[in-house]
């Protein structure tokens, strides 16, 4: 399903959205935790923007909690509230992260990176399939960005994300950021990432922007425009996937809403050229 | 999975003690870092005056130190200050500092929290559909109170105007009985009560407005209020 151009909505931008979505904008996508309540059946402040939002356009539910990749047991109490909180948004999308974030009932707060093996991409496909079980829909999953490797790993990362949707089923929600930020970390093609999924494997992309540390080290911080090679990287994955849900990310370090629409405006230009292009030489043949 | 569990558990306490280990290539230096960073981001929002007491840095050394004391063990961090003010009473961070320094700072840090606490509540009470307690409040004769403070309840308070510019001065705490209660200010209470933000401690706070006849319900007021959590939504 392609909705279009979306943005990541945060409080500084709630206002813009709250009587209809600024054009070019058609979807939004929030992050979940911030909607959830803190007890099963309490209400939460943030959720009545969130409803009001709601009724002018489609709205996707985006998590860092699920945490697939922990070999902590799946939580229930977690998956409860998200259950609740798609009752009552009614979500176009639910997605969360291809990662674990923390062990033995501790949370870091990280999405951090899995081991690339058979028997993690094993565990990983069962734990999503019980997910979307319980919450009675599918899910996406999304590539994190990633600082370590792990020796161990028997695979790229592509072939791993592109195993684990392709043995469980699910769409998923690749962020061209993430790939673009652990490609320059541990030296590899990213266009060639792209070549290890097919067009019905991604159901939604994620863009955003990114730092380089005084180290080398480049670190996914939602908190800077797109780079010129993400957006290359984006008009390279619509002519091999074609029309797909896409939104800018943004968390922190909030730019005038003007520049935010911009860089909107900018993923929807590099969709209709390609789509434009793709259309006018299909008419040519 | 038992060796994907003893990985996760290496990395995490890799990552909680700053350490570097051979399990892992690359920079785990990152979320060494972003771990504490993260505390601090929603410490400093929370712990506004505590923050100003301390200083930035010594802040930061305190927060980091009770980040590795605290695990979080939430999916959000909006509950990891509960436990603050009852950690700065052994932070090694604040050892240098005289015991009443150390007390007030804790006490401050209580203070702060409850008012965090508090604010939630009130907001959920204004935000959700359940608007009753507030209304009943509007509907109580001022006599109901006691004393002589008159007050009312502001008719066009909602969400916006607690986000961004709040309608009047308004005072919202809760009761001993967990009650929601909101009262409006004159200039001149507002602008006492304003001193929360320049004192440095509850205690001195008291002091500033002992004594004054135009804020004398105040500081009657003001001792079971602080201990309940006061909210000020500023105008």
């Amino acid at each position: 399903m392609d909705l279009g151009v979306g943005i990541g909505l945060r409080p500084p931008y709630y206002r813009f959205f709250e009587n209809n979505f600024p054009k070019p904008i058609r979807w939004v996508e929030v992050v979940t935790e911030n909607y959830l309540s803190w007890k099963l059946n309490q209400p939460i402040r943030p959720l009545v923007t969130l409803l009001r939002v709601r009724r002018n356009g489609p709205v996707a539910l985006h998590g860092v909690s699920m945490s697939l990749g922990s070999t902590d047991p799946l939580d229930f109490e977690y998956l409860a509230r998200l259950k609740q909180l798609i009752e009552q948004i009614e979500p176009a999308v639910v997605s969360d992260h291809l990662c674990w974030t923390g062990v033995d009932q501790v949370k870091l707060h990280e999405l951090l990176p899995l081991p690339y093996t058979q028997k993690v991409i094993d565990h990983l496909v069962e734990r999503i399939l019980r997910v979307q079980d319980y919450l009675g829909r599918s899910i996406l999953v999304e590539n994190v960005s990633s600082y370590i490797r792990y020796p161990d790993s028997q695979m790229s990362e592509a072939e791993f994300v592109a195993q684990v949707s392709r043995q469980s089923g699910c769409q998923v929600l690749l962020d061209l950021n993430n790939i673009y930020v652990s490609s320059q970390n541990h030296r590899f093609d990213p266009l060639e990432y792209l070549n290890w999924f097919t067009a019905t494997q991604v159901g939604q992309i994620h863009i955003a922007g990114h730092i380089v540390r005084e180290d080398g080290t480049w670190v996914d911080t939602h908190s800077e425009p797109v780079c010129p090679e993400v957006w290359d990287l984006y008009r390279q994955a619509c002519k091999r996937y074609g029309p797909v849900s896409a939104m800018i990310e943004r968390d922190s370090n909030f730019p005038e809403w003007g520049e935010l629409l911009a860089e909107t405006r900018q993923l929807e230009r590099i969709r209709n050229e390609v789509f434009d292009h793709g259309r006018t030489q299909t008419a040519s043949a | 999975m038992d060796a994907l569990k003893r990985l996760q558990r290496k990395v995490q306490n890799a990552i909680l003690r700053r350490e570097v280990i051979s399990d892992v290539h690359g920079a785990i230096d990152v979320y060494h870092t972003d771990y504490p960073l993260r505390f601090i981001r929603v410490l400093s929002k929370d712990f506004k005056k505590t923050l100003r007491y301390c200083g930035k840095d010594l802040f930061e050394q305190l927060v980091t130190e009770y980040a590795a004391a605290a695990l979080s063990r939430q999916t959000s961090l909006s509950q990891i200050g509960e436990g603050l003010s009852s950690f700065i009473l052994t932070a090694r961070s604040l050892s240098k500092w005289a015991p009443h320094q150390i007390r007030a700072c804790s006490e401050l840090s209580r203070l702060e929290w409850r008012q965090v606490v508090a604010q939630k509540k009130i907001c959920l009470v204004i935000e959700t559909k359940e608007m009753d307690p507030l209304r009943s409040l509007i509907f109580l004769a001022p006599t109901t109170w006691g004393g002589r403070f008159d007050f009312r309840v502001h008719q066009k308070m909602d969400r916006q105007n607690i986000d961004e510019v709040a309608p009047t001065r308004i005072v919202v705490f809760v009761d001993p009985q967990g009650r929601t209660r909101v009262r409006s200010l004159t200039k001149r209470q507002y602008r006492w009560l304003g001193k929360l933000g320049t004192a440095k401690s509850p205690i001195q706070l008291l002091e500033l407005c002992a004594n004054k006849t135009e804020v004398f319900w105040l500081s009657a007021q003001l001792k079971t209020w602080i201990s309940l959590g006061i909210v000020l939504v500023q105008s």
